[in-house]
């Protein structure tokens, strides 16, 4: 297992990959702090209301597409000429180069909300000017959303397996993100995966959206992921090679 | 003619057709979610479907169109038949025909919108008359800014092996499409991606007092549209450049 995941660690090098991690969370960053500063007359200097307007887009629309990113990106290697059949030749049980990608993706997702937390510090402490330092709840908040985003990554990392195109999984995480926020905006978010990312980040919101009901959050997680690998599982050992 | 029947030979076999419905659905689902219910609001129910489909397209048509451009190269992008393809048809005749087959599936992006729009409508119950010239200017609008990024889209994918990049411009450019919308208006005409919002047909007026907000029309920037399509074409020359020099 350890060495499939090596494996996948390194189709990531000098991968463009790291320009769309890097510009994204940045692009957002720089357009909520500037929201929050142009209408400081409605919201408070404080470290909550700085967090509704970085997570405003990003969390809703552009990070299930960022992570479908990833996804994409390590199985279209995959995709290419013979190399399927080369990989379910090779001496792993074939869940394993599932699970493999998943460490991969769900790395690089811990990477991005370590990235989006230190440029919400930066902006708000350097741009905005705000007192003190961020609530433990923030951080808090950060974590969830990494979970709620583990999710996702299990789902897209499956879209991709099965559709042999780069560009549709994408498409259908942008999709995915605006349902979720339909979901949201119901009250029915645990029951759409990429609903489970926007409830965990708490995006847009100053109140905890989750508050009281972190088991259910939790579950919720937990029973798509199961789903997922399941699926996956069944796919890789039941399905014969097609090129 | 017959390189045009090969393209939709393989865009059946590529699923288009449901990429296209998903893109079209995605923003109608979204505008009926969103639709107005009171009394009040359906009274400005065309208006302000108007102005929220521009914000929703230019959420989703970006990366659309570039999924699109990058669907339509992908077959030989993957299978790395150019070389194989150059030797049976001229590669001014592959270019054309995946532009037309482009324009085509765009164009049913667009039908289906605009058919939604009337539908979405004429099911919530509007009270508010109907205006063709503003909902024929909205259909213009989104198919010529579509028609552009699909050319940008389709250059990016010929030009570029790895297909991440179409997929990071469209990403990007969605994100600062939408964000040109509640940035000063200047910057909107710098963000190709956003050309929907500039190119609206009404605009949103807010009172912060009364907390009251309302439609009014707009003087439609036909010098915007023309850009859009000269931007088009740019696009499509540096894709037919991009095509013709590409080494196999």
């Amino acid at each position: 297992m350890l060495r499939c995941i090596r494996a996948e660690n390194r189709k990531l090098r000098r991968s463009a990959i790291w320009l769309v991690f890097l510009i994204l969370p940045l692009l957002s960053a720089i357009y909520g702090t500037f929201n929050f500063i142009q209408n400081l007359g409605i919201l408070k200097r404080e470290w909550y209301y700085l967090w509704t307007q970085h997570t405003l887009f990003y969390a809703t629309f552009f990070f299930a597409p960022l992570i479908a990113v990833y996804a994409a990106y390590l199985w279209r290697l995959e995709h290419l000429g013979h190399n399927w059949n080369l990989i379910m030749t090779a001496p792993v049980p074939p869940f394993q180069l599932y699970f493999a990608k998943f460490v991969v993706v769900a790395k690089m997702t811990l990477l991005t909300q370590g990235w989006v937390f230190a440029l919400f510090l930066i902006c708000g402490k350097l741009w905005a000017h705000i007192p003190g330092w961020p609530p433990v709840a923030i951080l808090l908040w950060m974590l969830r959303g990494f979970v709620g985003g583990l999710v996702i990554a299990a789902l897209q990392l499956l879209l991709s397996m099965v559709i042999r195109s780069f560009a549709v999984p994408v498409l259908i995480a942008l999709g995915g993100g605006i349902g979720g926020m339909l979901f949201v905006s119901k009250g029915m978010g645990l029951c759409w995966p990429y609903a489970l990312m926007i409830l965990g980040m708490n995006a847009n919101k100053t109140e905890d959206m989750v508050a009281g009901g972190m088991i259910p959050f939790f579950a919720s997680c937990c029973m798509f992921s199961a789903v997922f690998f399941g699926a996956a599982n069944r796919i890789l050992t039941k399905n014969d090679v097609r090129t | 003619m017959s390189a045009f029947r090969t393209e939709l030979k393989k865009a059946r076999r590529r699923f288009d057709l449901p990429v296209t419905l998903l893109i079209s659905l995605v923003v109608l689902i979204w505008a009926a979610q969103s639709a107005p219910r009171t009394a009040d609001n359906l009274a400005e129910g065309y208006s302000a479907l108007y102005y929220a489909i521009p914000l929703m397209n230019t959420t989703v048509m970006p990366l659309g169109m570039m999924v699109l451009a990058s669907r339509i190269w992908d077959a030989e992008a993957k299978g790395a038949c150019c070389k194989l393809l150059f030797t049976l048809q001229s590669r001014g005749s592959l270019f054309c025909s995946k532009a037309a087959l482009g324009i085509l599936e765009n164009l049913l992006v667009c039908l289906i919108e605009c058919g939604g729009i009337l539908l979405l409508g004429r099911a919530s119950g509007y009270t508010e008359a109907f205006d063709p010239t503003q909902f024929l200017w909205l259909c213009a609008c989104t198919f010529a800014v579509n028609t552009m990024l699909y050319f940008c889209g389709l250059f990016l994918a010929i030009r570029f092996s790895n297909q991440i990049a179409v997929m990071a411009v469209g990403i990007i450019g969605s994100l600062s499409g939408l964000f040109a919308a509640f940035l000063p208006k200047i910057v909107s005409f710098f963000l190709p991606w956003g050309y929907y919002i500039p190119l609206m047909g009404v605009q949103m007026i807010w009172d912060f007092e009364t907390r009251i907000g309302w439609f009014e029309p707009v003087p439609f920037r036909f010098w915007l549209l023309g850009l859009t399509l000269l931007l088009a074409v740019l696009f499509d020359a540096l894709g037919w450049n991009a095509l013709r020099k590409k080494e196999v």
